[in-house]
C-alpha cells in the first residue's frame, strides 16, 4: 500500500463524524455507579479501625451468633418472619467468609493499571445495627432484558427470604456477601434477596402477592430508593 | 474566585476520601472516553458496559496510577482495555460457528456492507458513521482500536502506545496494517475522491496474517 493511499485512509477515517457526547441515559447509569462505588467506599470508611486481621477476629468471636442466626433462617424456612432486630454489630459481616468473594472473572478493566498490584479489599465491614440475615445467602444475577425469567426462577428457588413480619422503614444497610447495601422499604409479606442487576449491586424486592401475581423490584444498591427496574410474575412457587 | 482542581489534584482528592473527585474527573473526560468506547466497539450498548466496567475499575484501583502518564491517558487505557476485552469476547463468540456457516458468511458479508453502497448514497453524517464502524468491525480488535485513537480521535502514535501498552512501533504496524483492510472498504469516503464505491468486504473467517506484528 502507498503512503498516499494509507494517507487517503487516514483521512476517511479522521473525517468521520463525530461521535457526540454521551447519551444522557448513559451518563445517568455510569453516574448511578460512581455514586454506587462512593457509597461503598464511605461504607467501608465509617467502620474506623477496622482492618482485615480486626474483622477476622470479631468473625471468629461470633461464631456461635452466626450459627444461631443461619439455623433460624434454615428452621424457619424463607418467607417467614426472621426480623430485623437483634443483628446488632456482632452480627456484622456475618459469614461472609464461608460464602466466598465475589466470583466474577477479574476483567481485562480490572488487570489494567499503571502497574503494581492492585489492592486487596476487605470486606465492608457493615453498619452499625444492620441486618445480616442476607450475609450468607446468594447473590442473585439479574439482567435487564432477561428480568422477569431471572426473577421467575428466583421465585421458584426460593431464593428470596422475607426479612421481617413488620413493615421497614428505615434506610438500614444490611451486609451480604460483597459488601453492604441500603435496604429498600419492605412490607408484610414482602422478599428480598441480594442481587446483581447487569453486574450492578442491587437489592431485589418480591412484593407480597396480589391477584395472583408478585411485583418484583430492583433496587439500587446505594440508597435503597432508586429503582433500577420492575417487573410482574405469577405468584406461585 | 475557583479553581478546579487539575485531574492529579481530583485524583488525589479521591484518594484522600473525597466522594465527589472520581465523579468530577469522570465529568471532564466523559465524552471523549464515551467515543473511543463507542468506536472501539461499534455498539452503544457494548460500550456503556464497557465503560462501566472501566470505571469501577478506576475507581477501584487508583492506587496504581504512579503518575507517569497523564491521568487522562491512564482512564483511556482502562476503557481501551474493556473494549477490548468486550471485543475479544465477541470474536470469541461469532467464531464459534464458524466450522460450519464460514462458507455462507463469506458470500454475505458483514450485514452493515452486505451490498456495494452508491456514494451518492452516503449522503448523511448517519450513514457515513456506520460504514466506517462496520468496516472497523472487520479488523482485530488491536488493529481497530490503534485506529480508533491514531486516526479517528487524534492521538499521538506514543500517546496510544501508552495506551494500549505497546511499542510505538506495534501502533505504527497495527495502523498500517488496518488502514490497508480498510482501503477498498471506505475508497469512496476518502475526501477528494468521491467517485469510487466502498467494496464488500470478505468478512474475517479468522486465521489471517494480521496477527503478526512489528515492533520497532
Amino acid at each position: 500500500m502507498t503512503p498516499e493511499e494509507q494517507e487517503a485512509v487516514r483521512r476517511a477515517l479522521a473525517a468521520t463524524p463525530p461521535a457526540g457526547p454521551m447519551p444522557p441515559e448513559v451518563v445517568a447509569r455510569l453516574e448511578a455507579t460512581i455514586a454506587d462505588l462512593a457509597a461503598e467506599s464511605s461504607a467501608t470508611a465509617e467502620a474506623p479501625g477496622a482492618t482485615v486481621s480486626d474483622l477476622e477476629e470479631r468473625r471468629r468471636r461470633r461464631w456461635p451468633g452466626v450459627l444461631v442466626a443461619a439455623a433460624s433462617v434454615a428452621v424457619l424456612g424463607y418467607g417467614v418472619g426472621a426480623v430485623l432486630q437483634g443483628s446488632g454489630p456482632d452480627a456484622e459481616t456475618a459469614m461472609s467468609d464461608s460464602a466466598g468473594g465475589d466470583s466474577r472473572a477479574e476483567s481485562g478493566a480490572d488487570r489494567s493499571s499503571d502497574g503494581g498490584a492492585a489492592p486487596q479489599e476487605a470486606d465492608p465491614p457493615g453498619a452499625q445495627g444492620a441486618p445480616d440475615l442476607l450475609a450468607g445467602g446468594a447473590v442473585v444475577e439479574l439482567r435487564q432484558e432477561t428480568l422477569r425469567r431471572d426473577v421467575a426462577r428466583v421465585l421458584g428457588g426460593g431464593r428470596a427470604a422475607a426479612l421481617s413480619d413488620e413493615p421497614v422503614t428505615t434506610s438500614k444497610r444490611y451486609a451480604r456477601r460483597d459488601g453492604t447495601c441500603a435496604l429498600p422499604e419492605l412490607g408484610p409479606g414482602d422478599e428480598v434477596s441480594a442481587a446483581r442487576l447487569d453486574d450492578r449491586r442491587a437489592t431485589l424486592v418480591l412484593r407480597r402477592a396480589e391477584g395472583g401475581t408478585r411485583v418484583a423490584e430492583v433496587y439500587w444498591c446505594g440508597d435503597g430508593r432508586t429503582l433500577l427496574a420492575e417487573t410482574e410474575v405469577p405468584a406461585r412457587r | 474566585m475557583d479553581h478546579e482542581p487539575d485531574d492529579r489534584g481530583l485524583v488525589a482528592a479521591h484518594l484522600a476520601g473525597d466522594p465527589d473527585a472520581f465523579g468530577a474527573l469522570f465529568a471532564r473526560h466523559r465524552d471523549r472516553l464515551w467515543a473511543v468506547a463507542l468506536r472501539t466497539t461499534g455498539d452503544p450498548e457494548e460500550a456503556a458496559d464497557a465503560l462501566q466496567d472501566a470505571l469501577v475499575a478506576a475507581f477501584r484501583r487508583m492506587e496504581s496510577y504512579r503518575g507517569e502518564a497523564a491521568v487522562t491517558t491512564w482512564l483511556h487505557r482502562i476503557v481501551v482495555n474493556a473494549c477490548l476485552d468486550r471485543l475479544r469476547r465477541r470474536k470469541v463468540r461469532r467464531a464459534d460457528p464458524l466450522p460450519d456457516d464460514v462458507d455462507e458468511r463469506a458470500d454475505r458479508g458483514s450485514p452493515a456492507t452486505a451490498s456495494t453502497v452508491d456514494p451518492a448514497e452516503v449522503a448523511s453524517d448517519h450513514e457515513r458513521r456506520d460504514l466506517v464502524m462496520a468496516a472497523l468491525d472487520t479488523l482485530p480488535p488491536e488493529q481497530r482500536a490503534a485506529l480508533v485513537l491514531v486516526d479517528m480521535e487524534g492521538y499521538s502514535v506514543e500517546e496510544t502506545a501508552t495506551m494500549l501498552e505497546c511499542a510505538p512501533g506495534t501502533v505504527k504496524s497495527r495502523c498500517a496494517r488496518g488502514r490497508a483492510r480498510l482501503a477498498p472498504l471506505l475508497a469512496g469516503l476518502a475526501p477528494g475522491n468521491p467517485e469510487a464505491p466502498p467494496r464488500v468486504p470478505p468478512l474475517d473467517a479468522g486465521g489471517s496474517p494480521d496477527g503478526e506484528e512489528v515492533t520497532r
